[in-house]
């Protein structure tokens, strides 16, 4: 699963980690929970559904919306077809469903976890930060609101999958201090509401390592000191400064997140001009599972696992 | 519209947008800049309050009006406040219950704390709960609401909708029918109810039902004060002196949430002012060489540095400078690619970005020093 403050680039690197994990020999699927614009459709380049659609060799990607996991919810339970139609088309029971706390989020992840079985790994761009601390919470409330039935043995099942050793939770970040607060926090929250939950990693996206030696950080300081350059001076020296920026605030974060939480960081270079824009979304995640690869690579080289 | 006939003409402005576009620090700045035309602000925020709290230069304040000191020759006033969700939900219920013992049974009922905890989108509707008192109270000339970075985008319109849906009478009593009298299971299941129950315990099992049914039937004489109290924080939105505006930042993903939030506006009739368009990198939009502009500025101080730095600096500047026209150029791009989408009476402000993060007052005080505004042709 991978969250993380929006804008920080999750989606495409949940693609990113399916493309390289699937080339390790896994069949790996790559799922949005109940997007209402799907991401991930942009970031492979193909429309999506809620059917798993191949999107590389051995990658699946699809969008788990709440109607479509419902009805399979239903066929599953209730195995009976003219009962599930009766629940479908009952405008009584869709207010029911919609107002009922925690219903739906349970449908979607129940969906989600009954994919653990037709693939080897399911890659799940779950929603920004604060809105994953809700949803992650939902198992919990659910089992103990709903004593009995269908909704708590799910969400039963559910939590045990969230505790247990196959499943992991990474956070995507940037290296601006705001979002590396944020990471913290989250990270202390999700300590904090399922302790059991294992976070190994973050993902830390548009880095810029350092390659600005101390004399030219010292020349440009000086240069930026002079009053009334011209506008093309300033402009330049501007330019020079937004990196020498970016240098200092990758190796803060990455500073940062080893000593507050100490996790393994895993960086993504800033692709192109824009952070990643130049060749489109589909050449971006392409590019990210390139850098993955190549660290994968280097770890197994080392004898760490990837 | 400059900004400042956008802050003087309105009395409520919500910002909206996908997260980490600097739409809280756009608030707080909206904020200041009206305190220093000499207005009484409010900027509320959704928790984490600690992002507003970062932007103005606090440690942190919680869901109490709290006043934030500026310099003296500011003749307005800044005043900030996070939005409680639970005690919030808990004030609405202390509202519209009509009498104590009720108030008492639903504070205390299982199925309450948890609807108030975790309802899907209660955060987005007692923000506007809470907005509404704000905002009645006539305490500011102008109040800003940082909304939540929503999944689903207008959640907190929806939301009082759906909660009151849920509590409409005809649901509540074809629902509660069997309880009212004798409140024996099964006795008065006939028909259609009992068929429906019998559904609704598929999927939710007997004995929530039940509960929800305890929780619902000290709700129903509720109902009405949900409606009234609903549909005057909707009439909140249409008036002349509310606006929303729509906060991006400059990348694709975040300009396509924009766009969406301009639609979803527009087909909810909501009026919006249009679109502040953060953290651009404008340029002079030309090539510049370098080497000409300052190899002889860099020689000059660099006397007691490695004889390399110039020259290593010329060509990493040459660099950075590429990377930085060429972000402006697909930046310039994006922001174009949403005029088509605006309505004469919107604008597209597009917001340069600040050395440096924002954590001052200082600093919230430029956000719009050098604002271009692009209106629809």
């Amino acid at each position: 699963m991978l969250t993380g403050k929006g804008g920080t680039g999750k989606t495409r690197i949940a693609a990113a980690i399916g493309l390289a994990s699937a080339e390790q020999g896994r069949r790996v699927l790559v799922v949005e929970v109940d997007a209402q614009r799907s991401a991930l459709a942009e970031a492979y380049g193909i429309p999506l559904a809620y059917k798993p659609t191949p999107v590389a060799p051995n990658v699946w990607a699809a969008n788990i919306t709440f109607q479509n996991a419902l009805n399979d919810w239903l066929n599953h339970t209730i195995r009976a077809s003219r009962i599930v139609g009766l629940i479908l088309n009952n405008p009584m029971v869709q207010v029911f469903l919609d107002a009922t706390p925690g219903a739906r989020e349970i449908v979607v992840l129940s969906r989600v976890v009954t994919y653990l079985d037709e693939f080897d790994q399911v890659i799940v761009d779950l929603p920004a930060s604060g809105h994953a601390v809700a949803l992650l919470k939902i198992p919990d409330t659910a089992n103990r609101l709903m004593r009995t039935g269908p909704i708590h043995e799910r969400s039963g099942e559910i939590i045990s999958v969230l505790r247990g050793p196959d499943t992991a939770l990474g956070i995507v970040a940037l290296p601006e201090e705001m979002v590396v607060n944020e990471t913290v926090e989250l990270f202390g929250k999700l300590e904090h509401i399922l302790p059991e939950l294992n976070v190994p990693l973050v993902f830390l996206n548009r880095c810029a390592a350092p390659t600005m030696t101390d004399d030219e950080h010292k020349l440009l300081d000086r240069l930026s000191r002079i009053p009334e350059l011209s506008a093309e001076a300033n402009e330049l020296l501007l330019a020079g400064r937004w990196d020498a920026e970016l240098e200092r605030a990758t190796a803060d974060s990455l500073g940062r997140l080893h000593s507050e939480i100490g996790v393994t960081v895993v960086p993504f270079p800033r692709l192109g001009v824009l952070g990643g824009f130049d060749g489109g979304p589909v050449r971006v995640t392409q590019q990210m599972a390139g850098a993955l690869r190549r660290r994968m690579l280097t770890e197994s080289r080392k004898g760490t696992p990837a | 519209m400059n900004l400042n006939e956008l802050f003087a003409s309105h009395k409520l402005i919500i910002c909206v947008g996908s997260g980490g576009v600097g739409k809280t620090t756009t608030a707080a700045a909206i904020g200041l800049q009206a305190a220093k035309e000499g207005r009484r602000v409010m900027v509320l925020t959704i928790d984490p309050a600690r992002r507003l709290a970062n932007a103005l230069g606090l440690q942190q304040f919680g869901n109490e009006e709290t006043r934030i000191r500026l310099d003296n020759e500011v003749s307005g006033e800044l005043w900030a406040m996070m939005l409680d969700t639970q005690s919030a939900f808990d004030g609405l219920i202390r509202r519209v219950s009509p009498d104590l013992e009720t108030q008492d049974r639903i504070l205390n009922n299982r199925v309450y704390r948890h609807i108030s905890d975790s309802f899907g989108g209660s955060q987005e509707y007692m923000a506007t709960e809470q907005l509404y008192d704000v905002v009645m109270s006539n305490r500011y000339d102008l109040v800003v609401l940082d909304t939540p970075p929503v999944k689903n985008a207008l959640d907190f319109l929806e939301s009082p909708g759906r909660l009151v849906q849920f509590l409409d009478k005809r649901i509540l009593s074809w629902f509660l029918g069997p309880y009212e009298e004798t409140r024996v299971f099964g006795r008065l299941f006939r028909g259609t109810s009992a068929l429906v129950f019998k559904l609704l315990g598929y999927i939710f099992g007997r004995e929530f039902l039940d509960e929800l049914a305890e929780f619902l039937f000290i709700f129903r004489d509720l109902y009405d004060g949900f409606r009234d109290r609903h549909q005057a924080v909707l009439k909140l939105f249409e008036l002349d002196t509310t606006t929303f505006a729509v906060v991006c930042a400059p990348n694709e993903p975040s300009v396509a949430v924009a766009g969406y939030f301009l639609t979803e506006l527009k087909s909810r009739s909501m009026p919006c002012a249009g679109v502040l368009m953060n953290q651009m990198h404008p340029t002079l939009g030309r090539s510049i060489d370098p080497s000409s502009v300052l190899r002889s500025l860099s020689e000059k101080h660099a006397d007691d540095l490695d004889q390399d730095t110039v020259n290593q600096f010329i060509a990493r500047i040459k660099i950075n400078h590429r990377r930085l026209t060429g972000l402006s150029m697909a930046e310039q791009e994006l922001a174009a690619s949403l005029h088509p989408m605006l309505e004469s009476h919107q604008s597209l402000w597009q917001i340069p970005r600040l050395e440096g993060e924002v954590h001052d007052i200082e600093a919230l005080g430029r956000v719009f020093e050098r604002v271009q505004v692009a209106v629809p042709s």
